[in-house]
């Protein structure tokens, strides 16, 4: 079994989320290999996370389920897979 | 300024160990597409060794080395230009937990390329991958006979395997006039970039050549409005502001738009993207938009919004062609796992099961079955415990999929053929 690259789109409980502090709060739970930011609109910018997991059962679930747990997330979604 | 060619989004699919990353190599290692510090660094080691040739195992190794030591954002997509077209890989992942994802995801695939090895010919994961690609919407499929090396080139065995490919792919509903089969060796670059002398027989294209027959993806601008909502957010000054990805049709300024299940109506005040106001949103652009007469509580993720007079459709019921991906004992009437369609994830019962399907020939092989089981395809009824958006896959087909999930873990994935519509008003 291989590994996975999987891109989770995060989005902040709100606009008013300290976007560095949230970003510091991702890194520390998971261990992203990168983070971009995509603003949408109305002060709403979501976070793109680019993660690697193995290619398992249940991996995906964990790493959503990781990423919904930090404080400031109101929503996690891998948006794209792919193999390393 | 050149323009950039038409972009094409590819799902390199089939059963594990039939070549698939070896055949992702080999685009990029022919495409000119393996970064130029990998090649320059293996240059200098071969003159160091006394060698002068490539050796595309070597790069293959020091490609894959790279990419785990540090991924990002931009090479998660692996990207290779043909004459027409630029190309992003998407090299699908073994596990069904990833089909969730895939059929709920962002990226949605163009084409597929279909590996398949030859020794082995169809095995499981060719059959459940080309029935995703399939029910993933994914309409254009070239496939590659891959490893004809280990089998000595031999014309025999290639037709052996593209028979049993014909008999698969036919069941599915792709035209197999329609679909390049080429006898390749991706490790060997056989039939890749330039036909082989070693297949003298074959006088069809070679994959690069396949590639650019494909059709470049066409928006689905035609379709009405379907925008499934993500999350949605009270903004203080500004008022309620869902956020999606518009999935089908356009949504202007203006708009009068209904909200699926939640039957509530209002009207588009502005749309934003990248943070900036754009007066309309097409296929594929991820949105903000603020709707007037709408509250945060009236509408929730899973909802769909839709124009005022073309609403979604709530399902009363629907039936649906699955395949069972894997389950550990029999799936009969009354089961009720989480059906994930687009953002809905919603529990749903199977009140009937109609019609169970051969595999091999597409007929039906058993008419109400009792039961269904891992690798089964089947027509099936479904009602949802409560209300919930799909549509027709024929006339909506990105609102059409779904993916079934019980304790965890992916048991099966399927598309909507008929709903009926329950009566909102």
């Amino acid at each position: 079994m291989g590994d996975v690259a999987v891109i989770v789109k995060v989005m902040p409980e709100s606009p008013d989320v300290d976007r560095e502090a949230l970003k510091a709060a991702i890194r520390a739970k998971v261990p992203v290999q990168d983070i971009r930011e995509e603003p949408i609109g109305f002060g709403l910018v979501a976070l793109k996370a680019a993660v690697v997991v193995p290619d398992r059962g249940g991996a995906p679930d964990e790493v959503e389920r990781a990423l919904r747990d930090v404080e400031g997330v109101g929503s996690a979604e891998i948006v794209e897979s792919t193999l390393l | 300024m050149a323009v950039e060619k038409p972009h094409i989004n590819l799902a390199v699919i089939g059963h594990i160990d039939h070549g698939k990353s070896t055949t992702v190599g080999r685009l990029l290692f022919e495409t000119g597409s393996v970064p130029p510090h990998i090649i320059e660094t293996y240059r200098r080691e071969a003159e160091a060794k006394g060698k002068g040739t490539f050796e595309f195992a070597w790069v293959m190794d020091n490609l894959k080395e790279e990419r785990e030591r540090g991924i990002t954002i931009d090479i998660a997509h692996k990207r290779f230009d043909t004459d027409k077209y630029y190309f992003t890989i998407v090299d699908c992942p073994g596990h069904r937990d990833f089909v969730k994802n895939m059929i709920t995801g962002a990226s949605q695939a163009d084409a597929a390329l279909l590996i398949v090895a030859a020794p082995d010919g169809v095995m499981e994961q060719t059959k459940e991958h080309v029935f995703l690609a399939r029910t993933l919407g994914i309409n254009q499929l070239i496939i590659g006979i891959n490893k004809m090396d280990a089998v000595k080139y031999d014309e025999k065995r290639y037709n052996e395997v593209k028979d049993q490919l014909t008999q698969l792919i036919k069941m599915v509903g792709y035209n197999p006039a329609n679909v390049h089969f080429i006898p390749m060796s991706a490790f060997m670059g056989v039939n890749i970039a330039s036909h082989s002398d070693q297949t003298p027989w074959y006088k069809g294209v070679t994959l690069l050549e396949a590639l650019d027959t494909l059709k470049e993806p066409e928006k689905p601008l035609d379709l009405p409005l379907r925008l499934p909502i993500q999350d949605v957010y009270s903004i203080s000054g500004i008022g309620t502001v869902p956020v999606g990805r518009v999935e089908t049709g356009v949504m202007k300024k203006g708009m009068k738009v209904s909200f699926m299940p939640a039957n509530k109506e209002g009207e588009v005040k502005s749309i934003e993207m990248h943070h900036e106001e754009i007066p309309q949103a097409t296929p594929g652009d991820n949105v903000g938009f603020n709707v007037r007469g709408i509250g945060k509580g009236d509408i929730r993720r899973g909802d769909v919004c839709g124009p005022a007079d073309q609403p979604p459709t709530v399902a009363e019921e629907f039936t649906a062609q699955i395949v069972v991906l894997h389950h550990p004992s029999a799936l009969t009437v009354g089961y009720t796992p989480v059906f994930h369609c687009h953002t809905a994830q919603i529990a749903c019962t199977f009140t009937e099961l109609l019609k169970k399907l051969d595999p091999r020939t597409g007929q039906v092989k058993e008419e109400n079955p009792t039961f269904l089981k891992t690798g089964d395809a089947a027509i099936v009824r479904i009602r949802p415990t409560r209300p919930m958006v799909i549509e027709k896959v024929k006339e909506i087909p990105q609102l059409g999929r779904f993916a079934i999930r019980d304790m965890g873990s992916t048991i099966a994935a399927g598309m909507c053929m008929d709903v009926t519509p329950k009566q909102m008003r």
